[in-house]
């Protein structure tokens, strides 16, 4: 989008906000829910949660001392992405996002990934098969980690329309590194499916959405979300020849 | 200045989704008119805007966990208006008014003695666009839509559609930087 006159939209918003609503009797349904989702918990510590903690503690030394003798020979080499992921996390505050074209993403992705990787990401308006959705639209953004000043994401949000079952959202979220990002973390607690990757479908706010988590050659973090329909054997076969078992 | 702006608005979207009653009232404070526009030129009347404001911020709270870094939160929060003022008016089995000629009348919020000279200039200015124009220049600057975006809102091509938004905001210029004389 080409960017907004400053002096227009300065005027605008101004015209906007005269006539806005005294903000304490739009936002009480809001303040309330707030409220409502962060209670002040109470812990009681009972004899049997001193229990849980202890064996807890004790699993976790007892997982330090074997796993310290033990995974280096088998964890893949930290510095090679593509691998199991390294269970360190980053923080999305420290991610600078940056729109790329086509071109330079690919580029960045074979550059990590080697040249036998393919990016899996449909060009827009490319040819689809009879009656199903084509690429309306495609955003691709580059993430850094400010904090260690590299490249660590590229991320394609895809638009498909023109289908059958309505539009469809997708965001492919590729790690560059073994690394994952935090709020990303609940892709690899996923359950594993009948196609051979960790998946899971729920509907959310009106919306059929699937998250899968995809580890190859490459890692990537798909969510797929359609109005009317799971859309995950279509995406799975076409972007990543995924079939089911 | 715009992209400080979007990383304001970001940053005050997730600061929601850590419970920051404050940045709540700020991101109020920052989007709140543009979003009672675009509630109101969906549902018509000023009374069933506001009731959509208030479920709106209802539901950025309830989705502000959902938020990602890298989309645009003023998008975001105005695709949540829209679509809370649509869901408001297929419950009550209303149809909807999707006025945007009127899109002056947004800022009827008190007498015109109070408004100031510039005020009066710009609503003028946007009330003498063209009517397609007009809804040019609401999708870019209240809905925050991509010029293919409001192609396909206004079923003209890309081409036409970046036509209309230059013609439309070089009208606002001319008009905002000239203002008419008063008579007498």
């Amino acid at each position: 989008m080409q960017n907004k006159d400053p002096k227009i939209e300065y005027e605008l918003k101004s015209l906007s906000d005269r006539a806005l609503p005294d903000a304490d009797k739009i936002l009480s349904k809001a303040r309330a829910e707030m409220r409502r989702e962060k209670p002040a918990k109470k812990r009681v510590f009972t004899a049997g949660r001193f229990f849980v903690a202890a064996a807890a503690v004790a699993a976790v030394i007892l997982a330090i001392v074997l796993g310290s003798g033990i995974a280096g020979l088998f964890l893949p080499n930290k510095t090679q992405p593509g691998g199991a992921p390294s269970g360190i996390t980053y923080a999305a505050t420290d991610l600078y996002a940056r729109p790329v074209d086509y071109s330079d993403a690919e580029r960045l992705f074979v550059e990590t990934y080697g040249a036998d990787a393919v990016f899996p990401v449909p060009v827009p308006d490319g040819e689809t098969e009879e009656g199903n959705p084509a690429v309306a639209s495609l955003r691709l953004y580059v993430c850094k980690n400010t904090r260690i000043d590299r490249d660590v994401a590229i991320i394609a949000r895809l638009r498909f329309s023109g289908g059958e079952y309505g539009n469809d959202e997708l965001t492919m979220y590729f790690e560059l590194t073994n690394d994952t990002l935090e709020e990303n973390g609940f892709y690899l607690r996923l359950p594993s499916s009948e196609y051979g990757v960790a998946l899971k479908e729920s509907y959310e706010d009106g919306e059929y959405v699937t998250y899968a988590y995809i580890e190859n050659k490459y890692r990537c973090m798909l969510s797929v979300m359609n109005g009317n329909e799971y859309r995950t054997e279509y995406y799975l076969r076409t972007l990543f020849g995924i079939t089911a078992d | 200045m715009e992209e400080v702006e979007r990383k304001r608005i970001n940053k005050l979207i997730r600061q929601i989704a850590s419970g920051n009653d404050a940045a709540l009232t700020e991101l109020y404070t920052a989007i709140g008119g543009r979003m009672l526009s675009v509630a109101l030129s969906i549902v018509g009347d000023r009374p069933c805007a506001e009731d959509v404001l208030q479920d709106a911020f209802l539901a950025i709270v309830k989705n502000a966990e959902k938020f990602r870094f890298y989309q645009n939160g003023y998008g975001w929060a105005c695709t949540i208006v829209r679509n809370t003022a649509i869901n408001y008016m297929k419950a009550r089995h209303r149809r909807r008014c999707d006025n945007i000629d009127d899109m002056v009348f947004l800022c009827d919020g008190g007498s015109l003695e109070e408004e100031s000279a510039t005020r009066v200039t710009v609503r003028e200015a946007v009330k003498k666009l063209d009517a397609k124009e007009r809804a040019a220049v609401y999708y870019k600057y209240y809905e925050d839509l991509t010029l293919r975006e409001i192609a396909d809102r206004l079923g003209i091509s890309k081409s036409q559609a970046d036509r209309l938004v230059r013609s439309g905001e070089e009208n606002l210029r001319v008009r905002i930087a000239s203002p008419p004389r008063e008579s007498g």
